[in-house]
């Protein structure tokens, strides 16, 4: 029954990323623009293992794309380390540190109290790394890391490529397995779940610190790639709101609906960043009030009729409904 | 052997005292019933046994083990298993899925897929739902969700099996099949605990029944005893009935 | 020395006490949107932000004190509110599965749309009022204030007296009913589109004379607006939601603190008191310190 669906998505990845491998030389004014395009897809795929799976609605995951960004840019300034796939390692294990260590806590929220947490998780680390650390961190100013090949940009792209590859990896290998029914459980009813013998707050965790993961890792890939690691950008409440409307826009709790929603979303980007500059924003919130009028399951949701995903936001319930 | 059993225990919500020292055992292959006014802290109790509410005080023991103070998951995974009042199942999966997610996490965890699905398999044609299988559970009738949540605590391979109130809103003749289906349940080897409304449902099946009020209980004993309790009787219908 | 102790702590004291109070206008405003419409408005200290700025163009275009700006500014607000209000959040929330998080997310959505048109058009450089007389200060009891806190006081007042005289209103009943249980009130008569829509009114004005308040004492920028309204939200969850005085007594509660905090560690750490508070208030106790917060209705 599972193993048919894995083969079937694995096998489409594989093909999306084998198609995309020649594109730095194929059409190499477009290779940063589709480099771009893939750190969407992958944090968009990251935020939907916790929202889109788990059902716990992040509004502040720019905490963990900072923290990533970060790790990486202390690493490298202070000399630490400069084996760059080392350092975005750790830019990733730390976000999944702090995620699992504040999990068990925060986790306790549900719904609209954990959304709202989350939103206070991104505003604190920002001062925290703007002002508290600012001894280490260069604060506002910024840390400046050297590009590790100037001249050429194709071992950025495969470096990305490959990270999305393996995300989308690990995205398809929950869905499907016991864990990501262990998920779909939790986040249709949480109670249910647990006298069905889930431990809810384990699992919860689990993806909570995975997902932070993901989107750690790829900023650490982008302070690499950018060269420049600062407080008002990498915790930037831009790129939270970027990546609820691209997983909701494309449909979340879908395989496929992060990835068209961010390629969606990018395209409306660009589109928007060119004829109306700095207004692109309100073209993003159209968006999201599209979904909720027209199609609540986003794009994939409603092209493949599937039930939309209905999560209201509810808040952590300890009491059951209905007692006699 | 006494395979469940809780003393004293005591739930407060604010000023209500839902639960006031509470008492029970439960036999090896028992059925037992609880009956009582509504708001006499019946679920509660359930609530308390399988974790979903914390206990100001008592204790709930499980095979001489203490239980008290175990998540839902944890008690699931001994062998006790509940069934809602308001069934909320698994919205985005089919009646086949539900039932096997019970199956998957429940007690035995060392099986393979293909196993746990011949046994959601089974226990779906015994609640009556194999037809139905692949349908998505939004839009179930009252009943089939009913069975559906019986089906799904039965997943998880129960020794205890708690009822909240699955034979409301049953017609005669569904009635008749859940008693016979509960009566089997027993002659599977599974203990039954029932709380119930309808009476003709839980006499004839209990070997004992207990009754609550006001969060006390205020009699045990073999059903026919329990039915001409005078303390019943009043609790149910209040003391004028007998001036 | 112990009187120079005791003047330090007066003045942060008061100084709190009076930063505070423009928090605990945001609150209100804050809770008596969510009150009535259930809406959580993330855009909320946006918007009042965008009145404190409009005041502020006003001044430096045209010359005109931002107090009576907000004669001009007030009624522009609720216009834009009214569109806000009409056609991003009211479309999007028409579903009743979804409301709660279209309402979150689309404000979340307006108020970065607010903060970034903020930033288009006056730039993110920190920006501060200086009026004609704002070097003026008052001795009173023996504390000197100067003349921004002396306002800031007595608008203050003014609102509060303004809202204490509402809810003993008709409509002030209504809206409380409204608060408690909307579908009871509308079986009773109480006409709830109307009174939903002066509802938000009053509460963007209140928050737009909050945010001129805001500008008038410090110096501002376009990022502000959000924490504004995660520092409301934190008075609202503090002091419990739906009352005023809860909602004063958090909002001078958080004002002392971060102005001891801002004394004894710095200014920069300011911020950090309320995000702090907030998800500490979240994490161990949601439903407020004080009095009951339905900050999800059933």
């Amino acid at each position: 029954m599972f193993r048919f669906k894995v083969s079937k998505t694995i096998i489409g990845h594989l093909v999306a990323i084998l198609c995309l491998i020649p594109v730095p030389y194929v059409i190499p004014g477009y290779t940063a623009y589709v480099i771009q395009l893939l750190m969407y897809i992958s944090m968009s795929i990251g935020w939907n293992i916790l929202g889109g799976y788990l059902g716990d609605l992040s509004f502040g995951h720019a905490a963990f794309f900072g923290v990533g960004a970060y790790t990486v840019a202390m690493l490298d300034y202070y000399g630490i380390c400069h084996f760059s796939p080392l350092n975005i390692l750790l830019g990733g294990l730390l976000s999944m540190f702090i995620a699992a260590s504040i999990g068990y806590p925060f986790l306790k929220l549900r719904g609209f109290y954990f959304a709202i947490g989350t939103l206070g998780l991104a505003e604190i680390l920002r001062v925290v790394y703007k002002d508290l650390l600012r001894d280490y961190t260069r604060g506002a100013r910024g840390i400046l890391v050297p590009t590790i090949t100037p001249y050429t940009i194709q071992p950025y792209y495969y470096a990305i490529l490959a990270l999305t590859f393996g995300i989308m990896l690990v995205a398809g290998a929950i869905v499907n397995s016991k864990l990501g029914l262990a998920f779909r459980a939790i986040r249709d009813d949480m109670d249910s779940a647990r006298m069905s013998g889930i431990n809810a707050t384990a699992h919860r965790i689990l993806g909570f610190s995975i997902s932070a993961f993901i989107v750690g890792v790829i900023g650490g890939f982008f302070v690499y790639y950018t060269g420049y690691a600062h407080p008002e950008g990498v915790f930037s409440q831009v790129i939270s709101f970027e990546l609820l409307i691209m997983v909701y826009f494309g449909g979340v709790g879908t395989v496929l609906g992060p990835i068209v929603g961010a390629i969606i979303v990018f395209i409306v980007e660009e589109v928007g960043r060119a004829l109306i500059q700095q207004g692109y924003l309100l073209l993003l919130a159209i968006m999201l009030i599209i979904v909720f009028i027209l199609m609540p399951g986003g794009v994939v949701g409603t092209v493949t009729k599937k039930t939309p995903f209905i999560n209201p936001l509810r808040a952590r319930r300890r009491k059951l409904i209905g007692s006699a | 052997m006494v395979l469940l059993e809780g003393k004293g225990l005591t739930k407060r919500f604010g000023g209500l005292l839902a639960l006031d020292k509470v008492d029970f055992t439960l036999e090896k292959g028992q059925i037992l019933g609880l009956i009582g006014p509504n708001g006499s802290g019946k679920t509660t109790l359930f609530n308390v046994i399988t974790g979903f509410y914390r206990t100001d005080s008592g204790i709930v023991r499980y095979k001489g083990r203490d239980i008290t103070r175990l998540s839902p998951d944890k008690i699931c995974r001994l062998g006790i298993s509940r069934t809602f009042q308001l069934v909320k199942p698994f919205y985005s999966m089919n009646i086949l899925e539900n039932v096997t997610t019970g199956g998957v996490f429940g007690k035995t965890q060392n099986r393979t897929m293909k196993e746990v699905e011949e046994e959601t398999l089974d226990i779906l044609k015994f609640t009556n739902l194999y037809e139905k299988r692949n349908q998505p559970v939004t839009g179930l009738t009252a009943i089939d969700k009913r069975r559906l949540e019986l089906a799904r605590a039965l997943a998880t391979r129960p020794e205890v099996l708690l009822l909240d109130e699955t034979a409301a809103g049953l017609n005669p003749v569904e009635a008749e099949t859940l008693m016979e289906q509960i009566k089997k349940i027993r002659d599977k080897g599974i203990t039954i605990f029932i709380i119930e409304h309808v009476i003709k449902v839980i006499m004839p099946i209990s070997d004992r029944v207990m009754v609550f009020d006001y969060g006390k209980k205020i009699a045990e004993g073999k059903p026919e005893e329990i039915a001409n309790d005078r303390k019943v009787i009043e609790a149910y219908l209040g003391v004028e009935s007998f001036a | 020395m112990p009187i120079d102790l005791f003047n330090v702590a007066s003045n942060l004291i008061v100084l709190g006490l009076l930063e505070g109070a423009i928090y605990s206008l945001f609150a209100l405003g804050l809770s008596l949107i969510f009150g009535v419409m259930k809406i959580f408005n993330i855009a909320h200290g946006d918007m009042g932000i965008l009145g404190g700025y409009l005041c502020y163009w006003v001044f430096v275009m045209y010359g005109i004190d931002p107090i009576l700006a907000l004669v001009l500014v007030l009624p522009l607000l609720c216009l834009i509110a009214f569109c806000v209000q009409r056609f991003m959040i009211n479309p999007a929330i028409r579903d009743p599965r979804f409301q709660i998080i279209a309402s979150v997310m689309i404000t979340y959505g307006i108020a970065l749309c607010i903060s970034n048109q903020e930033i288009i058009i006056w730039t993110p450089d920190w920006r501060s009022l200086t009026l004609p007389y704002s070097y003026l200060s008052y001795s009173i009891f023996g504390l000197t204030l100067n003349i921004t806190r002396v306002i800031v006081l007595l608008f203050t007042v003014a609102v509060t007296i303004f809202l204490l005289v509402l809810l003993r209103t008709k409509f002030g009943k209504a809206l409380r009913a409204c608060t408690q249980d909307r579908e009871v009130s509308m079986l009773m008569g109480i006409n709830f589109g109307k009174l939903a829509w002066v509802a938000f009114a009053i509460a963007t004005a209140i928050s737009g004379i909050a945010g001129m308040l805001y500008t008038l004492s410090h110096t501002f920028y376009p990022a502000v607006g959000l924490v504004l309204t995660i520092k409301s939200l934190t008075v609202m969850v503090f002091g419990g939601m739906g009352s005023i005085s809860g909602a004063f007594v958090g909002g001078i509660l958080l004002g002392v603190a971060e102005a001891v905090v801002a004394f004894s560690l710095g200014g920069e750490y300011r911020d950090l008191v309320s995000f702090l508070v907030l998800v500490m208030v979240l994490l161990f106790k949601p439903t407020g310190i004080f009095g009951k917060v339905f900050l999800v209705p059933k």
